[in-house]
């Protein structure tokens, strides 16, 4: 006689089960995913490409520089795809003839024409999403190179009227609310008020015997956000004139197509400090002949770092410094800080944090 | 499943997670093998499609997160995925507490439609859902265990790896939880073979 065991067993084998799958689910989780990871590796990259690029494209067109950036996104267009694979998209009308505030994002991944169309779309959804804040944040990570926060990197889920769901993953102001931006705006005149910022990148355009001296420059806000601002030179604001479809045109070959001829090294001294601009002559599709020239000081990891880093955090090789709970957006999250050390000496210390009571 | 074949999978993973991490069409390929299991485990330990969509989407993408981290857990891949998956489900359902009989007896809207209507197949559906719906009556560990053996055909060690116990633990795991599904089933008025 079987046994109560032998017979639900006998049951549970018996029993057809249905199959399962969700093919529009998993192309959305694999783009993003896929995209993620070039993200995070481009991300590790020094200065990478595209955080210029945004920058640029949405404050160097018009000629006159603003002090920095109001996002206020509606519509997105399709720039192109870079050689390290990335697609760029912003809100920066190619034809717009003044200055326009704009947010420029990099996909990875590999679209076609119509996986363009969607990722377009569905920008403008997450921007729509932000917009009323109907997102989850689910997970923080701080990473510091030397001491320096590179900036705080926030993971939101959103869910599409479609009723999929996307991760992404945003850094600065890209992320915040109207109200959150206006806060954000009264804290970065402080602290630039006060000098507290640091100069990551120098950019001179020179055209038709101007020069225009820009700055970017990394501000660590009160709640550990790293946020990017690009800033006019007080001495040397230029303008250049140019008009934004010629900027832009020289940021895409310059910054995505790095089509420029290189000219030489020039140093200049920005706040006290020496930089290292690199120069390049671009001719425009109009004839326009610019130069452009651009440097840095060290504050990201170069690949070759962030590769080991990668590996140091994979082999768990850091030092775990403890552990702290903060409260980012309304929410308890609970962070461990870790340091590694790399060959070279550079200190990296990376915090993640997760949510404290609940996922 | 013969050794032979499991190693060889080990292996294959072994050399697509080294390749992901630095190639995103290995990432591709680690995610196309992968994904519909998971999607299907989390489907059977949930039976509610958006819960499922969300929590595949944590596994893989804490997964490939952590990717670097594979190498020194000492388990098979896919064995490491379904130990996400598992915690994922701990965690939705500590958050969840304990699902209400009314929801326990809803399924997937989708589901139903994608079944013939033959009465073979309905006599079918009926024992599952009264399958599931006796499943989701159990514990977690219990429930986490049936699933794996039945639903996905585990063997024990693969068992032991995903829910990190020794053989002996989860024998009498399933033990117990074939018990109590069996009291379950008894309760909801299943006539056992």
């Amino acid at each position: 006689m079987k046994s109560d065991n032998e017979r639900i067993e006998e049951f549970l084998k018996g029993v057809v089960l249905p199959e399962y799958k969700s093919d529009g689910h998993a192309r959305q989780l694999r783009a993003q995913i896929l995209s993620g990871l070039q993200a995070h590796r481009a991300d590790s990259g020094t200065a990478s490409w595209w955080k210029t690029a945004a920058f640029l494209l949405g404050l160097l067109g018009a000629a006159a520089l603003a002090a920095e950036t109001i996002i206020q996104v509606h519509h997105y267009y399709f720039y192109g795809r870079a050689k390290d694979g990335f697609y760029f998209f912003s809100t920066m009308p190619e034809n717009a003839t003044n200055q326009v505030d704009s947010i420029g994002i990099c996909v990875g991944g590999d679209m076609d024409a119509a996986g363009i169309e969607q990722e377009r779309k569905d920008l403008e959804e997450i921007d729509a999403l932000r917009q009323r804040n109907a997102r989850q944040l689910f997970w923080v990570s701080d990473t510091e190179v030397n001491g320096k926060p590179s900036g705080r990197i926030f993971f939101y889920k959103y869910v599409f009227a479609d009723g999929r769901t996307r991760i992404f993953t945003e850094t600065g102001s890209e992320s915040l609310t109207p109200a959150q931006m206006e806060a954000d705006r009264r804290q970065i005149a402080d602290l630039r008020q006060r000098g507290q910022r640091e100069i990551q990148n120098v950019v001179e355009v020179e055209s038709g015997g101007r020069i225009q001296r820009s700055l970017i420059c990394h501000y660590v806000l009160s709640d550990g956000r790293g946020v990017i601002r690009f800033e006019p030179d007080p001495e040397l604001p230029g303008p250049v004139h140019l008009t934004t479809k010629q900027g832009m045109e020289l940021e895409r070959l310059a910054v995505m197509e790095k089509k420029g001829k290189f000219l030489g090294s020039t140093q200049v001294q920005v706040l006290g400090r020496t930089f290292s601009l690199q120069k390049y002559s671009f001719t425009l599709s109009d004839g326009t002949v610019v130069t452009r020239s651009e440097g840095q000081q060290k504050c990201d990891l170069t690949a070759a770092e962030a590769d080991e880093f990668h590996q140091l955090s994979a082999a768990n090789k850091g030092e775990t410094l403890g552990t702290y709970e903060e409260d980012v957006n309304g929410k308890l999250f609970k962070f461990t800080r870790v340091k590694y050390v790399l060959s070279d000496g550079t200190e990296v210390i990376q915090s993640s944090g997760k949510p404290g009571s609940e996922r | 499943m013969s050794l032979e074949t499991l190693t060889g999978w080990a292996e294959e993973d072994r050399a697509l997670v080294s390749a992901a991490q630095s190639d995103t069409a290995a990432a591709g390929q680690l995610f196309d093998k992968y994904y519909p299991e998971i999607f299907r485990y989390v489907h059977h330990s949930t039976l509610d499609h958006a819960v499922t969509e969300d929590l595949t989407s944590n596994v893989f993408f804490s997964a490939f997160r952590h990717l670097g981290l594979f190498r020194w857990r000492r388990i098979p891949f896919r064995a490491w995925l379904y130990r996400i998956a598992t915690n994922e489900l701990r965690m939705h359902y500590r958050k969840q507490k304990r699902m209400s009989a009314a929801n326990a007896g809803l399924v997937d809207p989708e589901f139903p439609a994608a079944v013939p209507s033959a009465d073979t197949v309905a006599a079918e559906l009926d024992d599952y859902r009264l399958l599931q719906r006796a499943l989701l009556d159990l514990g977690q560990k219990y429930r986490t265990v049936i699933v794996l053996r039945y639903f996905e055909g585990k063997s024990l060690s693969e068992i032991c790896e995903i829910t990190n116990k020794r053989e002996g633990t989860v024998k009498s795991l399933l033990h117990r939880a074939l018990a109590q599904l069996k009291d379950a089933l008894v309760r909801a008025g299943l006539t056992l073979p």
